[in-house]
């Protein structure tokens, strides 16, 4: 073996405990999600990048598209259906994780946690913006309006 | 052992490799032996560790099943070296060519110890790494709020006897 003060780096898969923090990171990140956005998919361009995030009551799938026809699996997080275990499945995170020490790992999750939030904040400003749109925008208010005088009128 | 040269009257120094001797074959198996469970004793069902000292990257692959196997590779920028490779047959282990073996057959007795001692250092340097790794995951799970939670929430499912 070489000298102590070189890096020295176990990977982070070859833990006896690895296997449970896949479910518990996994876990976390899909109840995160459900707790943000529901069970509503968002897609979204970062820096020339379509990113898409697809939920369901089993499955959390976020892909990059790379260029025409390639998307690439950046995190998926799916319930087993053996044990209803939530668990992080093979995609870019978790060999990121799978190579990286304990303390890259949780940074790694708290990155994709930082993601999460900030889509969701950029995702409520998106509607909050279109809320105006509608109540502001003359063609779409009066609609609006007619509307409501119709519902409170009892008309079908 | 050290001999004067008859002509220049300076020391030489005689090695015998290891090899060369009659229980050479014994010796290597009983290395074999006892590397390969002293894995097994250290890491126990976990197959495969990856490491990363300084430049080198190393894999050790262990199998515990019939055609049980214990393997130690470093990679370099290019290059894939075989450190270890044991092999366990019906009749005992064995030693497969590899860079532990090569050393072991060429070196005097006394270096073949040494050889034997740097990879037991080499296993238990990296169980040591291995094991404070781990202590500091279930640290995480302990302390990390995001992830106390959860498992809380697990051990309070379990305890009440739910799937």
């Amino acid at each position: 073996m070489e000298k102590k003060e070189e890096k020295i780096k176990i990977f982070f898969e070859c833990l006896p405990s690895a296997k449970l923090f896949f479910e518990i990171g996994g876990e976390y990140l899909f109840k995160l999600y459900e707790n943000l956005f529901g069970n509503k998919d968002i897609r979204m361009n970062i820096e020339n990048q379509e990113w898409k995030f697809y939920k369901d009551s089993t499955k959390l799938t976020i892909s990059i598209k790379e260029s025409e026809n390639v998307n690439t699996i950046y995190l998926q997080i799916e319930r087993e259906e053996k044990n209803g275990k939530i668990v992080l499945k093979n995609s870019i995170i978790r060999a990121r994780i799978g190579e990286s020490s304990v303390k890259e790992s949780v940074e790694i999750i708290t990155e994709i946690e930082k993601l999460l939030r900030e889509v969701y904040a950029l995702w409520v400003k998106a509607e909050e913006d279109l809320q105006s749109v509608v109540k502001e925008d003359e063609r779409f208010s009066k609609i609006i309006e007619e509307k409501l005088v119709e519902k409170l009128s009892g008309e079908n | 052992m050290d001999k004067k040269s008859k002509v220049t009257g300076e020391k030489k120094v005689i090695k015998i490799s290891l090899n060369s001797l009659p229980s050479a074959q014994a010796f290597k198996e009983f290395v074999a032996e006892y590397l390969y469970y002293l894995y097994g004793n250290l890491f126990k069902d976990i197959n495969t560790i990856k490491i990363i000292i300084g430049k080198q990257k190393w894999e050790l692959k262990y199998s515990s099943s019939s055609s049980s196997l214990l393997q130690i590779y470093f990679y370099d920028d290019t290059n894939r070296t075989s450190y270890l490779e044991i092999k366990k047959y019906s009749n005992g282990f064995a030693l497969n060519t590899c860079e532990v073996r090569n050393k072991i057959e060429e070196g005097s007795i006394e270096e073949a110890l040494q050889v034997v001692t740097e990879v037991e250092k080499l296993l238990y340097d990296i169980y040591e790494i291995w094991r404070k790794e781990e202590e500091r995951l279930q640290e995480v799970f302990k302390n990390d709020k995001r992830f106390s939670k959860l498992m809380e929430e697990r051990l309070i499912k379990k305890l009440s006897g739910a799937k």
